[in-house]
């Protein structure tokens, strides 16, 4: 969605109207979902996460300024809801095995969903700072620039932290008989 | 995704396919529907009913309006368009009013009150002046606008702090009002001189915002409504 677009969506959420916000919410919460996802490791807690980051969002929009991304924004208050629910949760559960995936066959759920969930759980073990841009990368696609733009902090720094990232996750894989041929 | 140019090796690489493997999950069908409900339920009550109602009967009880208020009727036709918003309020989308109102001030404008904003703009022709006037919990929000030709006049605020009680014009006009959360809007031909009263929720500056769009050119000032 083009920025103009949000900006405009925005201001009409800001003047009460909510079917403006429902776009805003239809635009976003596919990729929030997921990150919420792979930061709490939690089906309930994610959705519960993702509904927290849409009503905080809307109860401060007018603090959101018309010249950004909306999901830099809105991204910020995930990140805040998602350390607050980890630091008053329960330890972390695995993902239900029924999870419904999207793009795959139905004959290579059953083996997905089990790496997946080792990647899952491989994922928890990272530091903030390295799962962070795990998930903008491979979960929101995110470019390098946009990821330093939205972290504040050098394109360069992005791309080393990516890489240390991806290794400590091979690490963690390789020790609990992930493939990764 | 395409990440060649970003692997330093082919074991980084690896990994970066099995994340890409693991998908997308599709967020839960009811999450949109919970999320606008939660919204509806915590918005302010005064906002949902309160004050959009107190313009409805800033209308219909002259009171309000100030001692020199006859409804004439029969002579000018005042619309009231009450925009109904999603969530908002369930009353008449529309009312019509038949009536004239004569020139004269409001009782509050009337009382003693300390002027808190006073703002001059020119745009495109049209002459504006803006004020605040402080009188206790309440804020008078009074717009002037001099134009040869049609005037529309935009009140924005924080509906969490304001909460406009009634509406005032201090001549004859045919216009349109309409109101959301957090905003109104007056139209009409020629001059302007209206007056909001809105009561103080609560602590902390709460300016208002205001756009007057008159011949194709607009102009915006913010009025504060609290002693600098």
């Amino acid at each position: 969605m083009a920025r103009e677009d949000e900006a405009e969506l925005v201001a009409r959420s800001l003047e009460g109207d909510t079917r403006a916000y429902g776009k805003l919410i239809d635009a976003h919460q596919r990729v929030l979902y997921n990150l919420a996802l792979r930061m709490v490791n939690d089906l309930e807690d994610a959705k519960d996460l993702t509904q927290i980051v849409f009503i905080k969002a809307y109860e401060n929009l007018a603090t959101f300024e018309p010249g950004r991304k909306f999901f830099s924004w809105i991204y910020r208050i995930m990140v805040n809801e998602s350390l607050n629910l980890i630091a008053r949760r329960r330890s972390a559960e695995p993902l239900d095995e029924g999870m419904e995936t999207s793009e795959r066959g139905p004959d290579r759920i059953a083996e997905a969903n089990e790496v997946s969930g080792i990647i899952q759980e491989a994922l928890t073990e990272l530091s903030q700072d390295y799962r962070q841009v795990i998930l903008l990368r491979h979960f929101a696609q995110l470019s390098h620039e946009e990821m330093s733009k939205l972290l504040e902090i050098p394109e360069k720094t992005v791309k080393s932290r990516l890489f240390t990232a991806r290794r400590i996750l091979g690490e963690i894989l390789t020790k609990r008989g992930v493939s990764l041929a | 995704m395409t990440h060649d140019e970003e692997f330093k090796d082919d074991r980084d690489e690896a990994v970066s396919r099995s994340l890409d493997r693991m998908g997308m999950v599709e967020p839960p069908a009811d999450l949109k529907s919970n999320v606008l409900r939660a919204i509806d339920a915590r918005r302010p009550a005064p906002v949902r009913i309160g004050w959009i109602e107190g313009l409805r009967e800033s209308f219909r009880r002259r009171p309000l309006l100030g001692a020199v208020y006859p409804f004439a009727a029969g002579a000018a036709t005042a619309a009231i368009v009450f925009t109904l918003l999603s969530g908002g309020a369930r009353f008449d989308r529309t009312s019509a009013l038949s009536g004239a109102m004569a020139p004269g001030a409001s009782e509050d404008a009337g009382d003693v009150g300390a002027r808190v904003d006073d703002q001059q703009y020119e745009v495109n022709g049209a002459n504006v002046h803006l004020t605040a006037v402080r009188n206790g919990d309440g804020v008078l929000a009074g717009v002037e606008a001099r134009s040869p030709g049609k005037v529309e006049i935009t009140l924005k605020f924080d509906p969490r702090r304001l909460r406009p009680v009634t509406f005032h014009q201090d001549r004859e006009w045919e216009g349109v009002l309409e109101c959301g959360p957090g905003w109104v809007r007056i139209q009409q031909r020629g001059d302007v001189n209206v007056e909001f009263k809105f009561d103080d929720l609560g602590a902390g500056e709460a300016p208002i915002q205001v756009t007057i769009e008159a011949d194709g050119g607009s102009v915006r000032g913010m009025l504060q409504t609290d002693p600098v």
